[in-house]
């Protein structure tokens, strides 16, 4: 009895190993199956819990999304040029609580035990990789693809495409559209307006 | 619903060849920007251990990802019709599909998409044949034999295991794409949603290898038209109100997913 605790712990410690050694698979894998963790659990059943659940799904979000990265990849580079150091902070910023205001909102009211499927993981370059997955709502497969990019020891979401449609490409078509007539200051006021107006 | 054009082939193929000379512009854009100055992002995230102090664009993060261009002259009223399509949505197509979601069970539904892609096994393999791409032309027709008898006419979908069995669908939109044929315009279509010149022309031709286009008389066509289109949306009920919580300008939003989607699927 003993021998085997001492097993089950040695290969607990074996298993649990520092996150350095996470492969970008591993990294999207947790992460997901934390977050179903979270959104199956009865616990945030409850209304007045959603803010709980909500905030600890954006805990497990926030380390796995180079949000700094996305952002900076949605502008245009002779746009991002014209943006002063000041833009670029409250543009990232914003970009980052509409996108998670975004999507957790939607995980939160529309889960409906679709199951994911961890198809394959391609490394693009040292510091680059993809990872399949494919999401299952009834009969209906989604294939979602996530690059990520070595950020110091953990591998980090820099971009997401679903069906064959790029995140970062899809803002970005949209901001250059914006920044042909408004300037980076109207474009900020626009998403803060949008932010805003999600919260209330 | 949304079979719309009718016009014979004929009428269409000089404008593909005039077509053939009007290019898709895509143009690149590099970020040949490397470190970028910390200043801009103090920001972040307080839970974060992100190594801002450091941050680094690398320049050839988003490069496979070009920039694409589409004319948009019929922007008005592309805007009209974004906007006839959205309203159709929500005040037609969603109520239908969720009553019939209610009624018709999973695996009647089910049964009835896999029909419906099983009838349109003309379309996909003649685009296939017509690319030369034979693995593709195997692979449907192989699905469209098994199908329709040990699938029971196409209700189920034995081949549903056999990857070779399910090549990407092909369209003769893709297929003048295929052979170099730019998108020529932006178009939104009314009922059908997002398309372009060449699109369009590719859509009004598939028609003619639609069985369902040869069902007389028109009602009925129409009625199995929109079975078609109610059950297909009954799996998709939320994605278009996801889609469009997401994006900022949700027309050139739908724009570039279409261009990416459809440059993906000529590509392969």
């Amino acid at each position: 009895m003993f021998k085997r605790i001492l097993l089950t712990f040695t290969m607990l410690l074996l298993f649990a190993a520092p996150s350095s050694a996470d492969t970008p698979m591993d990294v999207i894998q947790t992460a997901v199956e934390e977050i179903v963790g979270l959104l199956k659990d009865p616990q945030f059943d409850p209304p007045e819990k959603k803010e709980e659940q909500r905030e600890k799904i954006w805990n497990v979000v926030h380390n796995i999304f180079d949000f700094q990265t996305i952002a900076r990849g949605t502008i245009r580079r002779h746009d991002w040029e014209s943006f002063s150091e000041e833009q670029k902070k409250e543009f990232t910023d914003l970009f980052t609580t509409l996108l998670g205001n975004t999507y957790l909102e939607r995980l939160q009211s529309d889960y409906r035990d679709e199951q994911v499927e961890f198809t394959e993981q391609e490394m693009l370059s040292d510091t680059t990789a993809i990872v399949r997955t494919k999401i299952i709502r009834e009969s209906l497969e989604t294939p979602v693809d996530y690059r990520l990019i070595l950020r110091g020891e953990t591998w980090r979401i820099y971009n997401v495409i679903v069906e064959n449609i790029s995140l970062v490409t899809n803002y970005r078509d949209q901001f250059s559209q914006m920044l042909m007539r408004d300037s980076p200051a109207q474009l900020i006021e626009k998403l803060r307006d949008r932010v805003n107006k999600n919260e209330s | 619903m949304h079979y719309k054009i009718k016009f014979p082939i004929f009428f269409i193929l000089p404008l593909i060849f005039i077509l053939c000379s009007i290019q898709n512009v895509a143009g690149q854009d590099k970020y040949h920007d490397g470190h970028l100055s910390n200043d801009g992002f103090q920001f972040l995230l307080t839970q974060s251990d992100a190594d801002n102090d450091d941050f680094y664009f690398p320049d050839e993060l988003y490069d496979e990802e070009p920039v694409y261009h589409i004319a948009d002259p019929l922007r008005p009223f592309n805007i009209a019709m974004f906007h006839f399509n959205d309203k159709l949505y929500f005040w037609v197509l969603k109520p239908a599909a969720q009553g019939w979601r209610f009624v018709v069970p999973e695996t009647a539904r089910k049964g009835i998409n896999n029909f419906f892609y099983n009838l349109g096994f003309p379309v996909r393999f003649v685009s296939s044949i017509l690319q030369l791409k034979g693995d593709k032309a195997t692979g449907e027709l192989g699905r469209f034999f098994l199908n329709s008898i040990f699938g029971v006419l196409g209700f189920g979908n034995p081949a549903k295991n056999f990857d070779e069995l399910n090549p990407d669908a092909e369209d003769l939109g893709q297929t003048f794409g295929h052979y170099g044929v730019g998108h020529g315009f932006y178009l939104v279509l009314p009922f059908w949603g997002p398309s372009s010149l060449r699109d369009g022309i590719g859509l009004a031709s598939d028609r003619f290898l639609d069985p369902v286009f040869y069902v007389d008389p028109w009602e009925l066509r129409t009625g199995v038209i929109a079975t078609d289109t109610v059950n297909k949306t009954s799996f998709r009920i939320g994605d278009y109100e996801a889609f469009k919580d997401a994006a900022i300008k949700p027309y050139d939003a739908m724009k570039s997913g279409y261009l990416q989607r459809r440059i993906k699927s000529v590509n392969n």
